[in-house]
């Protein structure tokens, strides 16, 4: 036979009580973390241009190519590449994350830059060029 | 007690058989142990990240240095290991909250590193919820061993199932405050989500990927993005009607799926909990997809 709802104990509805608190409780306190989150996904104001950190190849005539995602962070996650980038340009460290970046690059490129690209979305948007500014943090030459 | 809490009481401790915390189970299980091995080259490799990005967060605040790499590894084969005993019900009451604890830890370390992803915080909670239940009563190689455990239909089998729909329900009432107190009324515009769409491009092509062919589709018809800016918000403060049930639940899951669908489509970043709807699996009464198995199983053996 089994229970019936009437039988839902004080102490369930204690434990119910403290779960959803605890699920409620970021949006409280206003603290984003891991796995109790405010979910703030796609929440930020973005304006029509934006600065993005990443890593180019260059090649023997000058000219610059996008690398890819496995290449720049090993991964395949871009949120995670645009960290990495970013976190390695705020610490100083573009010079060792260049250096790593440049071991795997690909053929044809005999240098590599961490940069930082200002872009404007609107015209990426229409197909058109979009990039404004470029700012070098480090270069550093592909050895084979 | 008044009628409202009363009500709500009797909601929560409505009984139900073994198999629907069971199949949920199963289901979380399955994809936890799917997605670690699928992401496997990611977990391993925080093994050879920078310490000086190591920003330990949640339940590993206290942790001053990132874990040894050894460590790391014997954690995501643990978790391979234990995700399979988890989803099989294999030793549950070691196994459950073991994958439990150890799943939480894995995902929390690899959040650790300035960046965190929201991919993963629900699964985390449902896990967790199911880890620490009597959900290996029954479809478990537990129920095998030891026959006759499970009761015909209890409490203990329903209200894990239901805290984790109002787990489910939280997570995207809770996206949908965001939005407003961080984006103001202004968010649902519709040009603060142009722009995260037309960034999410931008950033793709920057960084070596390929932008999604829709984006630039969706971007170029000003008129759309209001509508879905509106629709977004009104599903996700809507979210709480799921746990009325029927046509309610149904329909919200309809669009908040949709709405999941759309931003893979657009932005190729995809949330595969929900997308494969494990996330909404809690708001419906899973012991139902095991009648049913049952019940085309007999009508095919007696066809046979």
């Amino acid at each position: 036979m089994g229970e019936r709802g009437a039988s839902f104990g004080w102490h369930k509805g204690i434990a119910t009580a403290v779960i959803v608190g605890t699920v409620v409780s970021p949006a409280l306190r206003d603290h984003d973390s891991f796995p109790l989150s405010t979910y703030p996904v796609y929440a930020s104001a973005r304006g029509s241009t934006v600065t993005l950190s990443t890593a180019i190849g260059v090649d023997a005539s000058g000219g610059t190519r996008r690398l890819s995602l496995a290449i720049i962070a090993r991964t395949d996650d871009p949120l995670i590449a645009e960290s990495l980038v970013d976190d390695a340009i705020a610490a100083g460290r573009s010079d060792a994350l260049c250096a790593e970046i440049a071991t795997r690059a690909p053929d044809g490129v005999v240098a590599i830059d961490v940069v930082a690209e200002r872009h404007d979305v609107d015209a990426h948007a229409r197909g058109n060029e979009s990039l404004l500014e470029r700012t070098t943090h480090a270069r550093c030459e592909v050895r084979r | 007690m008044s009628t409202p809490w009363r009500r709500v009481g009797e909601w929560l401790g409505e009984p139900a058989p073994a198999e629907r915390v069971a199949v949920l189970r199963i289901l979380t299980g399955l994809f936890a142990t799917v997605y670690l091995a699928v992401r496997l080259p990611v977990f391993t490799g925080l093994a050879d990240r920078s310490r000086a990005t190591f920003e330990p967060v949640g339940v590993l605040w206290w942790v001053d240095a990132p874990l040894p790499d050894a460590v790391v590894v014997a954690l995501v084969v643990a978790a391979l290991v234990l995700g399979a005993a988890f989803t099989a019900g294999a030793l549950f009451r070691a196994t459950g909250p073991a994958f439990a604890l150890v799943l939480l830890v894995l995902t929390t370390y690899r959040s650790s590193w300035g960046q965190l992803l929201w991919f993963e915080n629900l699964l985390v909670l449902h896990v967790m919820l199911v880890g620490f239940s009597r959900s290996a009563d029954t479809l478990s190689v537990d129920q095998r061993r030891r026959p006759g455990e499970a009761a015909p239909s209890a409490t203990a089998y329903a209200w894990p199932v239901r805290i984790a729909a109002i787990v489910t329900v939280i997570t995207y009432l809770l996206a949908g405050i965001a939005k407003l107190r961080i984006g103001g009324l202004d968010w649902m515009s519709g040009d603060t989500l142009r722009n995260h769409v037309a960034y999410s491009a931008t950033r793709l092509e920057v960084l070596g990927g390929t932008p999604s062919p829709f984006a630039r589709a969706f971007l170029g018809q000003r008129s759309l993005s209001t509508p879905v800016a509106v629709a977004t918000i009104v599903m996700e403060i809507g979210a709480p009607i799921a746990l009325l049930g029927g046509r309610w639940r149904t329909g919200w899951v309809v669009s908040a799926w949709l709405f999941h669908v759309g931003i893979a489509t657009l932005m190729l970043v995809v949330f595969p909990y929900p997308l494969l709807l494990v996330a909404f699996a809690p708001l419906f009464p899973l012991e139902r997809l095991v009648h049913s198995v049952t019940a085309r199983r007999k009508s095919a053996s007696s066809a046979a």
